[in-house]
């Protein structure tokens, strides 16, 4: 009746499954390829909480959740009800991990129509008979990986349990891999996310001095091309100037080697206008190995090697400062605008002039900055305003 | 003459490779079954340049490498001269990815004796078969998958060349998983490292507030305990204050759901004291949500939810601006040390009496160094010194 399982087929299903490892999105090529072997319909790998009977089918970075030949209506429905009726569900948590089962073994074929579960959620899309088990399990979480097929289609036969069984093994290695590439993903983008709230163009470069990543003030310095722009093969280039372009390269060297760079007295940074006259400061700062066998990488991924610092004199002035001045000082609008007004280099004659009040209402607004706060001088106020959000440019992440 | 190759040794071996690529310190186990099962001996997964004829039995760009049945001296003498002078490596066309050979197929037998590869380096080791191929090719380096054996042994079967050629895609499979966690590893490495040079303490936590990660500002800051420590969980503590704890506690409230927190007017910084008064502002921030995150923050993932930046007053002014002031600028020593005390907080009143100098002195000095810059005010001097560099500064651990 049902063509044999070859070794062929095996093999292909173990493929398929470690390609979805480097590329979630392949999952489903998986999914349809065991339905096929298996003659199932629905085939899914989904996350479920045995504590809570909560089920989970969404995908993302860090599982291979998919799900093919189900209505995402029906998905959906499973999410938020269905999920805690799951009669099979029931007696989950006796289940072995790895090992395979079919429903009829977990609640008896007979009572399962009169379930609300079968009538409401598994009849409407003609499902009746699963074949299923869990991969892994962590903490109450469980990752389920199921199969399944008409009433018509009848159970599923011990040669397609024995495929699912052979299967386990691989599937469990790829979540737990995939898992692993998930965090440092997301350890990476966090970082980078940190990065993202320095006031200053942050460009990461190689040893090879090719761009890894740029951090959104970065990312606009590149798009401007004044002067900065990304050559065609990943490495920072300076508009026309020839002479600049080497004191770059030279900054970026000394970097690369720090050592080297402090015995040939390279400074390590440079300064450069924009076509407006703006100067912008260039550093080349050396990145702290913490993993010093990464250096040795010759060929593929390689690490960041010297992060490029630029920073022009109309630099944002960081709003966590401001931020802090109301919250947590209790100031006035009125009061916040002149410190900031102060911390961005005006004086208490420009300010006024500016907004068309008199000088002696802006040196008392600037007095009564200085009551609440603490300070005293105008070069502290600057101070701390900047130190305290040296590092914030309020604004949501990019995401 | 050899064992007929079953089902079963092709699995097993097909499972081994991927046990190795998701634990690459298990390759020897896969080499070593692969060796017995075709009865090669000196078993070796390794990168070549085909451009420069290097081999590389090192780790190599995530590529696997691994070597059963060499002789560490042999594998040191192939890196340092043999493999430029391997006939078997020469005939390129011969060797595209995916394709089993053997060392026949590529170089008449008969003529391997004649060779200095040969003399030198196989027959010492009384080697003279070979069977391999190309796994993976990236540019000019390729990984290498090769088996070899004496001359007494025979050639290699086609019944050996076919489980070579079946073990070969999943080889490649096995290839790109790892360098793919060797890429993964090196950009969570480099990203932490850019981290390292923030002038402030940060610390990545999770969705419970458990410390993922802390720069190395972070960690000078929790080793000094006031006010911040980590608590047994991994959890951020604040010594004493309790109100502080709550008010650091709900800034990450409002960071971890940033929705919750501006709807809720949640503020995202807070200010907590050292105990000799220093004011330290924290702050909280959101960290990009990619699509389902919770998900893997909920199975048990810990997965960054929030950065905590911590940002002292008494921080130290940027190197940078220092570098700048002499090297472009040209002030002298003095002059340099004058602003930067202003940059700091000092008065020019307080640097003199402490440096035991004139008040006139210390003026004109900072006079000078304002001619040299252009600026005009010690606010403006504070300003740019601390903007010129606030971001990073050289990290070095």
């Amino acid at each position: 009746m049902r063509a044999r399982i070859t070794d062929a087929v095996f093999l292909e299903l173990v493929g398929h499954i470690y390609d979805a490892v480097c590329d979630p999105s392949r999952c489903p090529e998986f999914l349809r390829a065991f339905a096929t072997a298996v003659d199932g319909r629905g085939t899914l790998i989904f996350s479920h909480n045995m504590d809570t009977m909560e089920g989970n089918m969404a995908s993302d970075a860090t599982s291979l959740n998919a799900a093919v030949n189900f209505d995402p209506e029906f998905l959906k429905s499973y999410d938020e009800y269905y999920s805690r009726l799951n009669v099979w569900g029931m007696n989950e948590p006796q289940l072995k991990t790895g090992r395979a089962v079919t429903g009829s073994m977990l609640f008896p074929v007979r009572d399962l129509p009169k379930t609300e579960f079968y009538n409401d959620w598994l009849r409407p899309q003609d499902f009746f008979h699963v074949l299923g088990g869990v991969v892994v399990r962590d903490g109450p979480w469980a990752t389920h990986f199921s199969s399944g097929h008409s009433r018509r289609a009848g159970d599923f036969s011990p040669e397609q349990v024995r495929l699912y069984q052979e299967l386990v093994p691989h599937l469990a290695r790829a979540v737990q891999t995939q898992r692993r590439f998930g965090f440092l993903q997301g350890l990476s983008e966090s970082s980078f996310a940190v990065l993202d709230t320095v006031p200053a163009a942050v460009i990461v470069l190689n040893a090879a001095s090719r761009v890894l990543h740029s951090n959104a003030n970065g990312e606009a310095e590149l798009r401007r091309g004044d002067p900065f722009r990304l050559g065609p093969s990943g490495a920072i280039r300076i508009r026309g100037r020839l002479p600049a372009q080497t004191s770059l390269r030279r900054i970026i060297a000394a970097a690369l080697e720090p050592i080297r760079g402090v015995h040939e007295g390279v400074p390590g940074i440079m300064q450069i206008a924009r076509r407006s006259g703006e100067l912008l400061s260039v550093q080349a700062v050396p990145l702290p190995r913490r993993d010093r066998s990464l250096s040795a990488i010759m060929i593929g991924p390689q690490p960041a090697a010297c992060a490029l610092v630029i920073q022009g004199s109309a630099s944002d002035l960081p709003s966590i400062g401001p931020q802090l001045l109301r919250h947590a000082y209790g100031l006035t609008a009125a009061e916040v605008q002149i410190a900031s007004a102060i911390a961005e280099g005006q004086t208490v004659k420009e300010y006024a002039e500016h907004r068309r009040i008199s000088r002696n209402t802006a040196a008392s607004q600037l007095k009564r900055v200085f009551g609440k706060t603490g300070l005293k001088r105008q070069s502290e106020l600057v101070r701390w305003l900047l130190l305290c959000g040296a590092s914030r440019k309020s604004g949501a992440a990019r995401s | 003459m050899s064992v007929r190759i079953t089902e079963e040794t092709l699995h097993a071996l097909i499972n081994l490779i991927y046990e190795a690529a998701c634990d690459p310190t298990l390759w020897p186990e896969f080499l070593s079954a692969f060796a017995c099962a075709v009865e090669g001996r000196g078993t070796l997964i390794y990168s070549h340049n085909f451009d420069t004829m290097d081999a590389s039995t090192g780790a190599a760009g995530g590529f696997p490498n691994a070597v059963v049945g060499f002789d560490p001296e042999y594998l040191r003498s192939l890196e340092a001269h043999y493999n430029h002078v391997n006939v078997w490596a020469q005939n390129e066309t011969m060797l595209e990815p995916g394709r089993p050979v053997t060392g026949s197929m590529l170089f008449p037998d008969r003529e391997l004796p004649t060779t200095e590869f040969y003399s030198d380096w196989l027959r010492p080791q009384d080697y003279f078969h070979a069977i391999g191929g190309i796994v993976v090719r990236d540019g000019p380096w390729a990984m290498k998958f090769s088996s070899v054996r004496s001359r007494c042994a025979g050639d290699f079967s086609s019944e050996e060349m076919r489980l070579y050629q079946a073990l070969l895609p999943h080889l490649a499979r096995a290839a790109h998983i790892q360098r793919r966690f060797a890429f993964l590893q090196g950009l969570s490495t480099s990203s932490l490292a850019v981290l390292d040079t923030l002038p402030a303490a940060v610390m990545l936590l999770d969705q419970s507030t458990r410390t993922l990660h802390s720069n190395a500002a972070a960690e000078a800051e929790l080793r000094r305990a006031d006010p911040f420590r980590l608590g047994p969980s991994g959890k951020i503590r604040i010594m004493g204050a309790t109100w502080a704890q709550a008010a650091v506690r709900t800034a990450i409230v409002a960071a971890v759901d940033p929705a919750l927190g501006v709807n809720g007017g949640l503020p995202t910084v807070v200010q907590v004291s050292r105990r000799n008064g220093e004011k330290l502002s924290v702050q909280a921030l959101p960290l990009p949500h990619r699509r389902g995150e919770r998900l893997g923050t909920r199975i048990g993932q810990r997965l960054a939810a929030c950065a905590l930046v911590i940002h002292g007053v008494a921080s130290r002014v940027p190197t940078l601006g220092l570098q700048l002031l002499r090297h472009v600028y040209g002030l002298t020593p003095a002059e340099v040390q004058v602003a930067l005390a202003i940059a700091e907080g000092e008065t020019i009143k307080s640097y003199a009496e402490r440096r035991r100098i004139s008040v006139n002195t210390v003026s004109s000095q900072l006079k000078r160094a304002f001619e040299k810059t252009g600026l005009r005010r010690q606010s403006e001097l504070v300003r740019w010194l601390l903007l010129s560099g606030a971001a990073l500064q050289p990290g070095s651990r």
